[in-house]
């Protein structure tokens, strides 16, 4: 694929791996989007990733979103590289700062998914090992919780509460200032 | 496929990302035991203090034209659930002496703060007024400090005497319901026996310093300074004399993080 003359750095980039979800269905992407995922580096780093990385816990449905996250965040971390060594031009700056908004929509617009799919989401950011993904979609779920109660948490995530009077009114009586 | 809230590690990765409000982790420690276990984790302490590094505020302490005055400020925004006017300072009880006697502030830690007034009210943001010390452990002392010696790494005071003998008081829970809840004496540490100091001297004897959040002792003494730790009681001679010519304060520094690691 490489043609003649192209440095170690650009058969790099060009080189494509090939990720099977769980349902079997083969995505091919380029080794820089791969190499998000701190598990899938390693593999390549291991070399076994010929024929495939196979990826059970996933299910084509999630793998299609991460990848789609992974393409635009690798696309990201490529554009930073090349413009560190011109940082003091001013057009530069305004070039990466209009990117990194356009990260940042990129990613909101991400997050707009169903409960189910987030949770998904972020059971495969973790087997994969994507920090950006999992930081992102485990925010998502903290910032649910904002300002809720606990009985209102519990009946968002239908959670048990398990917790003794006795220990219930301990916890309040010495955190009684949260709950007025 | 199990949901990341059933498992612990992504239940704490989710909750270590709640808004840093204090109500968040109170809440947090309803919803059920395991989210309680959770966020009453040293480790996921530690981590949530990383990861919310700014302060909600800070307090401010200052002296004009001998008047001390004391007040909080904040510096992240404390969100709507919070009522602000916890954070503003409860005026000096009546009868507390001099005019410009304000609160003494002895530190901040944990999510909490102790202000002592001179009768040895406490005060801890987020609770309640605390019950006076006895007044001839107040009369007495040579030095208040803020550790994390009680039951459950809950706020102590170290009360020293002028014989070396440090008295750990814990403030109980109000379990009967009382609205004030009590200073209790749990032990005494005989620090001149400790360290096999003659009786007398007490002008030769100075408590340094103590370091709060490892609870570690920095004594001065005619044998040297040692420095104790007042969990184990273990101690160690660290000079042989005393390197201040008079004043001077003691501040240890820790390293304690694995290098390479990113």
């Amino acid at each position: 694929m490489a043609s003649a003359g192209s440095g170690d750095e650009k058969a790099a980039a060009a080189a494509m791996i090939t990720l099977i979800s769980s349902d079997n269905e083969k995505f091919e992407v380029t080794e820089a989007t791969a190499t998000l995922s701190q598990t899938i580096r390693h593999m390549i780093e291991d070399g076994c990733t010929d024929g495939g990385v196979p990826l059970p816990n996933v299910t084509s449905k999630i793998l299609a979103r991460v990848i789609e996250y992974c393409k635009k965040h690798a696309t990201a971390a490529a554009g930073e590289e090349g413009s560190s060594s011109s940082f003091s031009d001013a057009a530069f700056l305004e070039v990466d700062r209009a990117f990194l908004e356009e990260l940042e929509e990129f990613d909101d617009a991400f997050l707009e998914v169903d409960r189910a799919t987030l949770f998904d989401l972020i059971l495969a950011a973790n087997y994969l090992d994507i920090k950006g993904l999992l930081n992102l979609t485990c925010q998502k779920v903290a910032d649910s919780v904002k300002g809720k109660t606990p009985e209102q948490i519990r009946e968002m995530y239908n959670i048990v509460n398990d917790l003794t009077p006795e220990e219930e009114a301990e916890i309040r009586r010495e955190t009684q200032w949260a709950f007025e | 496929m199990p949901s990341p809230i059933d498992v612990d590690d992504l239940l704490a990765e989710i909750l270590l990302r709640l808004a840093p409000l204090p109500s968040s982790l109170p809440h947090a420690s309803l919803v059920c035991a395991r989210w309680r276990r959770i966020v009453t984790d040293p480790d996921f302490l530690r981590r949530f203090r990383a990861h919310h590094w700014k302060p909600l505020g800070v307090f401010l302490t200052s002296s004009q034209s001998g008047r001390r005055d004391f007040s909080f400020s904040f510096v992240s925004d404390p969100g709507d659930s919070i009522r602000h006017e916890r954070f503003s300072v409860p005026p000096v009880r009546a009868g507390a002496g001099d005019d410009d006697y304000t609160w003494v502030f002895l530190g901040c830690r944990h999510g909490r703060v102790l202000l002592i007034d001179r009768n040895l009210h406490g005060y801890s943001y987020g609770h309640q007024m605390l019950a006076p010390l006895p007044p001839d452990v107040y009369a007495n002392h040579r030095g208040l400090y803020l550790t994390t010696l009680a039951n459950g790494g809950g706020l102590s005071l170290i009360v020293m005497s002028a014989n070396l003998e440090a008295q750990l008081w814990e403030r109980t829970p109000d379990c009967d319901g009382a609205a004030t809840a009590r200073w209790m004496l749990r032990r005494t540490i005989e620090l001149d026996k400790l360290l096999s100091l003659r009786p007398g001297f007490p002008e030769c004897r100075r408590i340094l310093g103590v370091e709060g959040d490892h609870n570690v002792m920095f004594v001065s003494t005619y044998r040297g300074v040692f420095m104790v730790h007042l969990e184990s009681m273990r101690f160690e001679k660290i000079f042989e004399t005393n390197p201040f010519s008079d004043g001077g304060t003691i501040h240890p520094f820790t390293t304690l993080y694995a290098p390479g690691t990113c």
